[in-house]
């Protein structure tokens, strides 16, 4: 028998700086496998290798994501981010996420 | 699907664009957007003063065509609106103010309508400070 498919669950959205808040630290302890994070805004400067939370997003099994025109507003696409560690979305698939998931949840 | 904003930041911030821009792309893509609430500083949307100068994104007057082209109800947070000087007529003779200023097209009420539009749409989406 097929194992059913695990429901989405909660779409979490985290907009602070990783060098300023703890945000994406704490939502990757709580956030579940079924689980996405979506960093927007100034989250995304963990896409800097040398940020302190980049092995973290490296290594989770969460769904990980990102705005790309925001990426992009601070010269990160150049930073060649494997497409392993993050998914670079836009403003469409932001709406398709909150419709997949469950529920969405704002960090701040 | 029905999906409610709640908008915490003041115009010309990342967040208040991001949520403009969600806002469209839900709407292109056959979704309905069942209210916005602004809450905190994102009251100051509610403001028809504002004046976004050249090459700037005027978020009130985009919301404010949002809602004539697709109905979208535009809640200030009462509570938080009065803090900031953001009232309309009924507002300020209660308080004794000279005028008035809240944009048309937007209304002001109570946090209720938060709670409402938690209960009775799909999806709610949270664009914070």
């Amino acid at each position: 028998m097929n194992e059913p498919k695990k429901e989405k669950q909660t779409l979490h959205i985290v907009s602070r700086s990783p060098y300023q808040y703890r945000d994406i630290e704490q939502c990757l302890d709580r956030a579940c496998d079924n689980d996405a994070i979506l960093l927007t805004g100034d989250a995304v400067f963990a896409l800097l290798p040398t940020s302190t939370i980049y092995h973290h997003l490296k290594n989770t099994s969460i769904f990980m994501c990102a705005l790309e025109p925001e990426v992009a507003a601070r010269g990160l696409l150049e930073q060649n981010v494997p497409e392993s560690t993050i998914n670079l979305i836009s403003d469409d698939d932001f709406v398709q996420l909150v419709c997949e998931y469950s529920r969405s949840f704002t960090w701040f | 699907m029905n999906i409610a904003l709640a908008i915490y930041s003041p115009p010309l911030s990342e967040t208040s664009l991001r949520a403009i821009r969600f806002a469209k792309a839900a709407l292109n893509n056959g979704h309905s957007i069942h209210r916005v609430f602004f809450y905190h500083e994102g009251v100051l949307h509610g403001s028809h003063l504002n004046t976004a100068l050249k090459g700037e994104i005027p978020a009130t007057d985009e919301w404010r065509n949002l809602q004539q082209s697709h109905g979208i109800e535009l809640i200030v947070c009462i509570a938080s609106a009065i803090k900031r000087g953001v009232i309309n007529e009924q507002e300020a003779n209660r308080y004794g103010k000279s005028t008035h200023n809240l944009a048309d097209g937007y209304e002001l009420s109570g946090l209720g309508q938060l709670l409402e539009s938690a209960v009775s749409a799909e999806r709610i989406v949270t664009f914070g400070p």
